[in-house]
């Protein structure tokens, strides 16, 4: 599903007199359906500029990030924004580590907006938002108020939830479990676990050992921007 | 599907060479880029950087010094803007575009009803029906959240935020395919910005409409653009998808402009 080679990233801050800061340098990793890759490292080792090179949040210096579309192989560096969002549409799903909230939508809507935007009719949408709310456990009284006054752990659902909305085949994930108390951290997991069973590639970082233990098939470690042995 | 699949792969509009100048000095000066149909291109700077008079001369307000601007029509595909009769270019206007001014004073005719504001645009495409015409007003006016009641008062009653909806939904009543927006948010206190922003993004997508959004607000781009330009003196000088522009700007002057505002 994600085959990334020759990895390089690095930030020119020209604010602050031009310094650099390498991120990433030859970074190589190939994750597969049914998969769930554990990145691992120390913190500022670059584990969450793969993730954001690979949606093209980042612009990727050099390599090449390809990422399965259909029969399709489709390549992100470079790609014209339209096409990586189509790809972010359609193929990869991704929580990051904070939501950023749409002021006065409604949660339901916001989980169910991706699925209508990967082809969902309305009533599927909403049917698979109610189903993962649920599923997580976030009480339904607020499913009809915008996020902007949630807890912390209740944001972080609705994002996981937006992650989950449609059946994406590749799914990045950028500390999930993180300000989740141990039972809805269960089910975070659980909910992981299901759908790499189901065929998805899963790329993820969890700080947190039980979450790793539960869910990775298999870990990569980061050192300095590259994969370490 | 993607919205080059479903349309044809077909810009709606293609910009080349754009280039205005005021005598000496630059407003705009060669900028590219293509929209498709459904896509809204942000245009973010500083204050005269360009941002209006590049808008101006996307829309046909304003002759370009140099530069080509195809858009394709619905009846006879790709067309040069500049090549049309004034006639056709004003109907253009009328019917596919939509411009959504900063000062909606400038956009709305104030000693007409909210009501006749929305109809009169209905009533330049061809339509004669007084009851549908009142109909399809009514509705639009109800989309952009302005109670029934107020249909027969004059915009000069309406509040800044309330204006700026009647702006936009007489620019929306036509169905047009592109809209221009000049700060649509500008002007306005931050929660009715908030709610305007959300009925935007809303109609934005329902409509599938293409947009030119020129701000100075990244928030508001962050929120309703897809892609996004950069100026600095006339010039583009970064462009690309939204959240990359501003969490990865490459550029000195954008890495400035993100970083001196609070988080978006
Ligand atoms: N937008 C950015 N601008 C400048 N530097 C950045 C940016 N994002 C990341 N970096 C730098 O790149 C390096 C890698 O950061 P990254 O966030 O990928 O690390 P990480 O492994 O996810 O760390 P953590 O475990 O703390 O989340 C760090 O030195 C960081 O400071
Ligand atoms: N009619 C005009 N005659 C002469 N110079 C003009 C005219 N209109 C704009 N300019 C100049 O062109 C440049 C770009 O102006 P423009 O109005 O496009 O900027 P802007 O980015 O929209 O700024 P703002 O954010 O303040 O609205 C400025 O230097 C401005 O002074
Ligand atoms: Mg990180
Ligand atoms: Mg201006």
């Amino acid at each position: 599903m994600l085959d990334i080679r020759g990895l390089a990233k690095s930030f020119t801050l020209h604010t602050q007199g031009g310094a650099r800061i390498r991120a990433l340098a030859g970074f190589d990793l190939q994750v597969t359906s049914g998969e769930c890759v554990a990145l691992t490292g120390p913190s500022g080792a670059g584990k969450s500029s793969v993730l954001r090179c690979v949606t093209g949040n980042y612009l990727a210096e050099a390599g090449s990030i390809r990422v399965r579309l259909g029969a399709d192989w489709v390549e992100v560096i470079g790609a014209p924004a339209r096409r990586l969002l189509e790809l972010r549409r359609t193929t990869i799903g991704h929580v990051s580590q904070f939501l950023r909230v749409i002021p006065r939508v409604p949660t339901l809507d916001l989980v169910a907006e991706p699925a209508v935007a990967a082809g969902a009719t309305r009533a599927e949408a909403e049917q698979r938002a109610r189903r993962l709310l649920a599923r997580l456990n976030l009480p339904e009284r607020l499913w009809n108020l915008a996020p902007a006054t949630f807890s912390g752990g209740e944001q972080q659902r609705v994002n996981i939830a937006r992650a989950f909305a449609h059946p994406y085949p590749l799914l990045l994930l950028d500390e999930p479990t993180a300000s989740l108390d141990a039972e809805n951290r269960q089910a975070v997991i659980d909910l992981i676990d299901d759908v790499r069973r189901n065929g998805a590639a899963v790329l993820g970082i969890f700080h947190d050992r039980e979450a790793r233990a539960a869910l990775a098939t298999r870990h990569v470690s980061l050192a300095e921007g590259r994969a370490a042995a | 599907m993607s919205v080059a699949e479903r349309t044809g792969p077909q810009p709606l509009l293609r910009v080349r060479g754009m280039s205005k100048r005021y005598g000496r000095r630059i407003g705009c000066a060669d900028v590219d880029f293509d929209l498709y149909p459904g896509e809204v291109i942000g245009v973010v700077g500083e204050s005269g950087s360009g941002k209006t008079t590049l808008l101006n001369c996307l829309s046909a307000q304003l002759e370009p010094s140099a530069g080509s601007l195809v858009y394709d029509t619905r009846e006879r595909g790709p067309v040069a803007v500049f090549d049309l009769s004034e006639a056709e270019r004003r109907r253009l206007l009328r019917t596919d575009w939509g411009l959504v001014r900063q000062n909606p004073r400038e956009g709305l005719r104030m000693s007409v009803s909210a009501g006749a504001n929305v109809g009169e645009r209905l009533m330049a495409v061809g339509a004669r029906n007084y009851g549908q015409i009142r109909g399809t007003a009514e509705h639009w006016l109800a989309q952009l959240e302005i109670a029934a009641d107020r249909i027969d008062d004059r915009p000069g009653t309406f509040s800044g935020g309330m204006q700026q909806r009647l702006q936009i939904a007489r620019n929306l009543v036509t169905r047009p395919r592109l809209v221009f927006m000049d700060e649509p948010t500008g002007g306005l206190d931050v929660s009715v910005q908030a709610r305007l922003l959300d009925l935007l993004r809303r109609l934005v997508g329902d409509l599938d409409l293409a947009c030119v959004l020129v701000t100075h607000d990244l928030g508001v781009v962050r929120l309703l653009a897809h892609r996004l330009l950069v100026m600095q003196q006339g010039h583009v000088v970064e462009q690309g998808l939204t959240d990359q522009v501003l969490d990865d700007p490459q550029h000195p002057y954008t890495q400035m402009l993100v970083s001196s505002i609070l988080p978006v």
